[in-house]
């Protein structure tokens, strides 16, 4: 049989006290008695006699008809006999799965095994594939103690005054994930930056160098390239023709080195070094061999001037693009 | 029998500099993206010339689902049960219909995609690599002496031409250096600005 909606408390309460009564007026209550003593054993060592089956008993006992813990005190039991007569609902447990009373297994059993479950669990975190229980339970002490004193001075294994290793266990990933995407922003910040600065200097060496090659171009009729090998015969007054070269040059130091100071300043190559898959190469082979982490600066200094040494390419390169384009002749 | 294939410098200069910048443009649309536009294009001018009975059949069958799941949303189950069935029937048929035609129209889009990725290689990459092979000894263009230092010139001279010689190898390079920075210069304004993160310290209650 199977339930097509999910049962409200009230009903779950009043299912389990039909069962119950129906159970009770069933007699062998007895039997249930001793077998809940015994803790489901197939050896009946336990001779009581329910108070159910007592007929000159009015008083019902408690132990056989409610779910209380084996090892609890007389105090819920008292509570429960002066209650019991005037108000049958207060006995009842909190809700519960009505499988949980098909089984022979006993509430106490459960509640007794559960911190063992949790001990098991730690254990088989801690102690590994060889499921050691010796190694696993010191590490468990010792992750406890590291938790006690985390918590500012609880004692190991406190419960409900110190933080509770769920606690912690909950917290560590969602801080590292805080952590994460704090540097996750950083370095999208640090790039953004770089590149601010980049985009500042390629305008300002562009415009440098389209001001000096069009100036050149336009007053030395000689300043210019062709498809043909002649005018590598030509000769040329070199006054004129060293002027170009002067203001380039110039040009290219002042910028370089200005956007050298400021990267050194705002650690600009930073950003282009830690992406750079030298430096990737490098931490991974770093795992291996330790002793290459010795490299590290050095390597971090070259890509620093082969970023510098880039810039001056990247402006040669627009010398020789202009000179290809007006190169028709 | 090749003359035809002797270019002049400069207009092998001009193609590769056209090549290099249409490569670029490619990089920067995306692949992605131009196969999409090239199918919407084929869908709308296939249906218009009816060039397969795919797409129309396809539009048709998509309205008349929509008009049927119209249709159905306006009368109640309950009262018109027979109607909302028959209703129900044909849009689940029409569903399994339309199905069959989106694998035949998307086999088609998987041969336009292959068709524009076929026609962005003989565009872009065989022709570099055609002229690579084919002028790797033809001089571009020659620089004018004593403009630039001859130790310069002999780096661009690289990998066996004369001094002040330009080549394709080189002029490749230089495109390449300057689209890219052309690009940067043209796209960096359009990047959203990112703001200095800052980090928030969690203060952590101890219960006494």
């Amino acid at each position: 049989m199977s339930e097509s909606k999910p049962l409200s408390a009230e009903e779950k309460k009043r299912l389990l006290r039909e069962r119950r009564a129906a159970k009770m007026a069933g007699g062998k209550a007895t039997n249930r008695l001793n077998t809940i003593l015994t803790q489901g054993s197939s050896v009946k060592s336990s001779s009581v006699t329910s108070v159910l089956d007592k007929e000159d008993s009015p008083s019902p006992s408690p132990s056989g008809t409610t779910g209380t813990t084996v090892g609890s005190d007389d105090l819920p039991t008292a509570t429960t006999t002066a209650l019991d007569i005037h108000n049958n609902h207060d006995d009842d447990p909190d809700i519960q799965d009505i499988s949980a009373f098909s089984s022979p297994s006993p509430d106490p059993e459960k509640l007794l095994n559960s911190t063992q479950d949790i001990d098991d669990m730690f254990t088989k975190i801690f102690s590994g594939a060889d499921g050691a229980t010796g190694p696993g339970e010191d590490q468990f002490a010792q992750m406890m103690k590291m938790f006690g004193q985390a918590g500012a001075g609880a004692s190991a294994g406190a419960g409900a005054d110190g933080p509770s290793p769920e606690d912690f266990f909950a917290g560590t990933p969602v801080q590292n994930e805080e952590e994460h995407q704090y540097q996750r922003e950083v370095a999208a910040y640090n790039l953004y930056y770089h590149k601010q600065w980049k985009f500042r200097f390629l305008i300002i060496r562009f415009s440098f160098i389209l001001i000096n090659f069009f100036y050149h171009f336009l007053t030395i009729p000689t300043f210019k390239a062709s498809s043909y090998s002649y005018i590598r015969d030509i000769s040329y007054d070199t006054t004129t023709t060293t002027s170009f070269i002067v203001w380039f040059t110039t040009g290219e130091l002042i910028t370089i080195a200005t956007y050298f100071l400021i990267s050194m300043k705002y650690d600009l190559f930073k950003t282009t070094t830690e992406n750079s898959i030298f430096i990737k190469i490098l931490s991974f082979g770093s795992s291996f061999l330790p002793q290459l982490q010795q490299y590290r600066p050095l390597v971090v200094r070259c890509l620093s001037y082969y970023e510098l040494l880039g810039i001056f390419l990247a402006d040669l390169s627009l010398v020789v693009v202009l000179f290809g384009l007006l190169s028709i002749s | 029998m090749l003359d035809w294939i002797d270019l002049h410098p400069y207009t092998l200069l001009i193609i590769t500099f056209i090549i290099l910048v249409s490569q670029e443009i490619i990089g920067f649309i995306g692949k992605n993206q131009l196969q999409e536009f090239v199918w919407l294009v084929y869908v709308k001018v296939g249906t218009q010339l009816s060039l397969s009975d795919s797409f129309k059949l396809y539009s048709t069958k998509v309205s008349e689902i929509q008009r049927l799941n119209k249709e159905k949303r306006l009368i109640s189950a309950q009262d018109e049960y027979a109607k909302w069935t028959k209703l129900n029937r044909q849009v689940d048929k029409l569903t399994g219909e339309i199905a069959q035609l989106k694998d035949e129209l998307s086999k088609n889009k998987s041969s336009i995609n292959s068709l524009v990725n076929l026609f962005i290689t003989l565009l872009t990459t065989v022709p570099l690599w055609f002229f690579r092979v084919w002028f790797r000894k033809s001089a571009l263009f020659y620089l004018p002496p004593h403009y630039l230092p001859h130790t310069l010139e002999w780096i661009l001279a690289i990998p066996f031409f004369p001094v002040g010689t330009i080549g394709l190898t080189v002029w490749i390079f230089a495109v390449k250096q300057v689209i890219s920075s052309l690009v940067f210069l043209l796209t960096f304004p359009f990047e959203q600005p990112t703001s200095k993160p800052v980090k928030v310290e969690k203060v952590v209650e101890v219960k006494n």
